[in-house]
Parts: C-alpha cells; sequence; structure tokens
C-alpha cells in the first residue's frame, strides 16, 4: 500500500544499472573496524552492483586527505560514483540504514530485503 | 612509648600554570589557566567567548612566544581573520609567520549520513597531521559542541572527546575550548563534567539601557581563585578585565604633600597640602567653585612642572579654558605646554566599565601625578548607585596603586541634609572639602569646610569661599552677634560702624 512505485519497473533498471559503481573507503590503520565495514561494503556491492570498485585509503599514510575529504569520523566511505559525491559514516552494521545511506532508492531497499527472503 | 609519626605535609605547590596574558585573567587566577589541562569557557552567544579562545593564542604567540593552533567549528579562516581584524590583531601576519594555525573542521550534518558505529580517528588524524608539521603550546577549540550538534550517537560521542582531550594532555598542550552556556549550566552537553579543570563564564547583562560584560571563574581544580564577578571589556584593544578589586589594600602611604593651589586652604589642612597619592573629594552645590577648586589645584600642579589630567563630564575643553580664564587661571598655557591634558567625555557616551577603562588608559600613558575627575556626579546617568559606587573605588584603587594624586567633584543638591549618596562615597576618600551656600535675605555668600582630611589635623573652621578675577581664595568667618560676617556685608558693616562712631 505505502509503496506507490510500480514494483517491477524501477528496481530493475538500478540492478541491471551498468554504471560503474565506486566507493572510497577511509580507514585509520589495520583496525578491525576498517575490515569489518570493507566486507560489508563488498557484501552490499557484490548483491546490488554487477560493475563497483571500493578503494581503501589509510589516512595513517595520507593524512593530508583527512582535511581535504573533510574526515572526522572514522569509517568514512565516500560514493565518488555516480555523482553527486555522497559521504557516509559508520561501519554500515545496519545494512538497511546502509543501503539507505548510499542513497540507492528506499525501493531497492524493499527489494534487497524480498531478495533476502527469497534466498 | 607512642610512636613519634612525623608528619611530612608535601611541599604546598599549585598547579602549573599557564599566563593568558589577557589584562586581569592572570591575577584572579592568580598566575593564569592550568597548564597542560583544559578550561572551559562558556557564555551566552555574544559573549565574547571566540574572542577569549583568540586572545588566549595571540597573547601566547606574542607575550610568552608559544605557537597557537585554532581549531574552528563554526568560521573559517578567512572569516576569523576579518573579525579579528576590527578588533585591532592582524592574525594574517601571524599566520605568515607560522606562529598561529588555524585549522578548520568542517562539519555539516546535511552533508554526510551514518550508518553504524565509527570513532573520530579522522579529526584526530588531522590534528596530528597540524602538529606534526608545527609545533604548537595552545590550543583553543571553537566550539567543540558543534560535533554534538551534528552527530547522532551522543554517549559515543562523549567518550570520544574525552579521549581527545587526554590525548592533547599527553602532549603537553593547554587546550581551551568554548561552550555555549545553556540556562544555568556551562554547556549543553555537559563538557564541563569531562573537560574542565577549570571553568570561566563569561556573560552579558543589561541593567537601565546599559550592557555591562561579566566575568566570573566557576572552579578551578586545585587552585584557589578570585571568585567575584568582574566586568570586562572587548575594546579595540582586545579582551579586558577589571581586576582591581582583586588590589590588596597595601599600596605605599606617601609623606610627601602636594598643596592645593589655594593658599588658605594649604593652611587649613595643617600640613600645607594634600598627602601624594590621596584621594580627594569636592562637594557642592551648582554654581559653587567646585571646578574652580579642581582647576586650581591642576593648575599648581602644572606650576611644579608635573603632569595633570583634567577629566570633564559637563563641559567642552575650550569653555573650561574660557570659564577659567575668567578666574584668572590660565589652563591653555599648560595644554600648548603639555603639561595639562584636558580629556572632556559625554558621560552617557558608553558604560561605566569602558569609563573606567578609559581614565585608567589614559593615566598609563601619560603618567600625570594629578588627576581631576569633574564631576563624578554625571556618571550616574550612566549606572546605577551601586556601580558607580564600586566602579568609583575601584578608580580609587587604581589611583593610589599608581600613586596618583586624584581630585574629584561631586553635585549635591542646595539642601545641606541631603547628603546621602555623597557620603556613600566619602567614606573611600581621603580628604572631604564640603562647600555649601549661606543665604540671608539680602545675599548668598559661598562657604567651605573640610569635613576630613585623614592623617593631618586640619581646620575643623568654616571658610568663606571667594571667586575673585584673579583666582579662588577663602577667607575667615566673622561672627557679630547672631550674624556671621563675610566679604559680602564687610562694606555694610563698614558703614555700620561708621554710623555707629558717628552717633558716639
Amino acid at each position: 500500500m505505502d509503496n506507490k512505485f510500480p514494483k517491477k519497473k524501477i528496481p530493475k533498471k538500478i540492478l541491471k544499472n551498468k554504471e560503474k559503481w565506486v566507493f572510497q573507503l577511509y580507514i585509520a590503520g589495520g583496525s578491525p573496524i576498517g575490515m569489518y565495514t570493507y566486507n560489508t561494503l563488498k557484501s552490499i556491492c557484490n548483491k546490488h552492483f554487477k560493475n563497483y570498485k571500493i578503494q581503501i585509503i589509510d589516512l595513517l599514510q595520507h593524512p593530508n586527505l583527512a582535511k581535504k575529504q573533510e574526515i572526522i569520523a572514522i569509517p568514512t566511505i565516500i560514493r565518488i560514483s555516480p555523482k553527486p559525491n555522497i559521504k557516509i559514516i559508520g561501519d554500515l552494521s545496519n545494512p538497511k540504514q546502509a543501503l539507505l545511506s548510499l542513497k540507492l532508492d528506499s525501493r531497492m531497499v524493499d527489494n534487497w530485503d524480498r531478495h533476502g527472503e527469497k534466498k | 612509648m607512642a610512636k613519634r609519626i612525623k608528619k611530612t605535609l608535601p611541599k604546598e605547590r599549585l598547579p602549573a600554570k599557564c599566563r593568558t596574558g589577557i589584562p586581569g585573567i592572570d591575577e584572579i587566577t592568580f598566575g593564569g589557566l592550568p597548564k597542560n589541562r583544559a578550561t572551559l569557557i562558556s557564555g551566552i552567544p555574544g559573549s565574547g567567548k571566540t574572542m577569549f579562545a583568540m586572545e588566549f593564542l595571540i597573547h601566547g604567540i606574542i607575550d610568552f612566544h608559544e605557537p597557537g593552533l585554532f581549531v574552528s567549528f563554526e568560521e573559517s579562516e578567512t572569516e576569523l581573520i576579518q573579525n579579528f581584524v576590527s578588533l585591532g590583531y592582524n592574525l594574517n601576519k601571524l599566520i605568515a609567520k607560522k606562529q598561529l594555525i588555524i585549522h578548520q573542521i568542517h562539519i555539516d550534518k546535511t552533508e554526510f549520513q551514518e550508518a553504524g558505529n565509527y570513532n573520530l580517528d579522522g579529526l584526530f588524524i588531522q590534528l596530528e597531521d597540524v602538529l606534526k608539521k608545527n609545533k604548537v603550546n595552545r590550543v583553543a577549540f571553537d566550539t567543540i559542541e558543534l560535533l554534538f550538534t551534528h552527530l547522532k550517537n551522543k554517549s559515543h560521542l562523549r567518550t570520544e572527546v574525552q579521549r581527545l582531550f587526554r590525548w592533547f594532555k599527553r602532549k603537553k598542550i593547554t587546550i581551551v575550548v568554548t561552550a555555549e552556556q545553556v540556562n544555568s549550566t556551562a554547556s549543553f552537553y555537559g563538557v564541563e563534567e569531562f573537560v574542565a579543570d577549570c571553568v570561566i563564564i563569561l556573560d552579558t547583562r543589561v541593567r537601565s539601557q546599559v550592557a555591562t560584560r561579566r566575568l566570573r571563574i566557576e572552579k578551578y581544580r586545585g587552585s584557589p581563585h578570585g571568585t567575584n564577578e568582574y566586568p570586562f571589556l572587548i575594546t579595540n584593544q582586545g579582551l579586558f578585565v577589571f581586576a582591581i578589586t582583586e588590589l590588596k589594600l597595601d599600596y605605599s602611604a606617601s609623606e610627601s604633600i602636594i598643596p592645593s593651589g589655594i593658599k588658605q586652604m594649604d593652611a587649613m589642612l595643617g600640613k600645607n597640602g594634600f598627602f601624594k597619592g590621596s584621594s580627594i573629594l569636592v562637594t557642592g552645590p551648582a554654581g559653587i567653585g567646585k571646578t574652580c577648586i579642581a582647576a586650581a589645584f591642576a593648575q599648581k600642579t602644572c606650576e611644579r612642572g608635573e603632569k595633570c589630567i583634567f577629566f570633564a563630564f559637563e563641559e567642552s575643553p575650550l569653555q573650561i579654558i574660557r570659564n577659567m580664564s575668567s578666574v584668572g587661571i590660565d589652563l591653555k598655557y599648560y595644554i600648548t605646554k603639555g603639561l595639562l591634558q584636558l580629556s572632556c567625555i559625554n558621560p552617557t557616551s558608553c558604560g561605566l566599565e569602558l569609563h573606567l577603562l578609559n581614565i585608567q588608559r589614559a593615566v598609563n600613558e601619560l603618567k600625570p601625578s594629578v588627576v581631576i575627575i569633574d564631576p563624578i556626579s554625571n556618571l550616574k546617568t550612566t549606572g546605577l548607585g551601586e556601580d558607580v559606587r564600586s566602579m568609583l573605588y575601584r578608580l580609587i584603587a587604581f589611583f593610589k596603586f599608581k600613586k596618583v594624586t586624584s581630585m574629584m567633584t561631586s553635585l549635591v543638591s542646595l539642601n545641606p541634609e541631603n547628603l546621602e549618596p555623597e557620603e556613600s562615597i566619602s567614606s573611600f576618600m581621603d580628604v572631604w572639602i564640603y562647600t555649601q551656600y549661606i543665604q540671608d535675605l539680602e545675599k548668598q555668600s559661598r562657604y567651605l569646610l573640610i569635613r576630613k582630611a585623614r592623617g593631618m589635623a586640619h581646620s575643623k573652621q568654616v571658610r568663606e569661599l571667594l571667586i575673585k578675577d584673579e583666582g579662588v581664595e577663602l577667607l575667615d568667618i566673622y561672627v557679630y552677634g547672631n550674624e556671621t560676617i563675610t566679604e559680602q556685608n564687610k562694606k555694610m558693616l563698614k558703614d555700620i560702624l561708621h554710623k555707629a562712631s558717628i552717633n558716639k
């Protein structure tokens, strides 16, 4: 009822999007929280994007990037592509929230949930 | 035998202090802010928190050669530079010399999403990067609470901010943190709970249309401090706190005497003048010649080649010069010689604190031996009685500390009974010269009396005050029957005596 959009069309459009998805993951050293976030992000990407790329940036090695990208919190994910850039802070421990944050559209979250049920 | 336990008390030592260099702050904190620790500056919007934080750094650079880092969560570097130019600071110069670093932390909750847990390592890395490149002894955060407004997980943030300050402490850096005051708590998110080794509250209050800024030290771990509220000013030369009430009453008492400029008055005073560094109050109704007495004193001072500042709250300089020349006091000559400074101030132009500061500055610059304020009663238009009283008290303490002899005139009503306001001031004045009119059916004459002169056996006699073309004079008053014989009716007396002799 509350889903006003036709279910068939739009999710498919997004899923079949062949656009390249690029994420930057900013971490500080080899902390477990960084690895955890990377794995979560990767599993989300595997599920939803055919063509994606995750760049891991260790701020301890590139401290000047912290100022440049205005990074306060660790971990921070920046969606570089598609534009516009979107910044997400946190370890993505809440996947629903994570997807919302990645601005993949709320419809897609539904789809993802259903997808999970089906499997 | 009971063992004698030797009590070895640890040597009383105050925690190490970091001098701020802000005038007044070091006095009321007995040496400065806690070194290598954090101080919270809390206040309502516009109370001067950013100013305090920046001044702490600037004074650190200029006075103590300690480079500073200003971490701004609100304003950008260019904004800060612009703001402080108007306060007389050229931040560009300090930044170019790498003594001052302004680091803006941009944070805006509309620009990011939160998903899960995080820590503030990004902030740490940013700051670490700055600290690595520059040697820094002082850091100011303005205002760290912005983190709390933009990030959701408050309890987690709190531990993170706490970690940040511990990290700075380990690096032996003195921190100043600003926070918005909400209701009666020092900060909205309770930063004071974990940050503060010292809490300073800034406040602005408006009473009878005059705004006064006040500062108070709420807490200072392990150190005594002044507990009063201290007025402070933000001037074109920065922050200025009036810590003068902290001055102890231990100024030296001079034995040397300076003449009053009126011969007969010197005779009345027992020691041929006032003690140097004393405070003199001249009270009287309108038109009696208070300004003349003050001007005579100024003239005498300048005659000896000493400097004098004449603060006039009523008349313009030219008016004073003209009026005084009519009674034979040539002020213009001494002004051109540079011995006399005539400062005419509109009493309503600013608040009491600014008047106080202006007077103090002028005294510090010219180093006069005599200061005249004519009249202090006009200050009442600027403040309430109690405020004026405390301001004058601080002013007199300042003059005594500087060994400046001060003469203040005050207007009283014609009714001699109505003395109340002057009595309150006169209690902390050393000399009180009281003038009043005597009115008979046919004439009015002025008389003068020394009500009090600390430390000297002064005359208790009432004298007649004469203002002549050649100057101010005092005459003895004779009593003939029930009538006082004054200068004006001496002529009459002569006539009477003449008639009487003829009748004989």
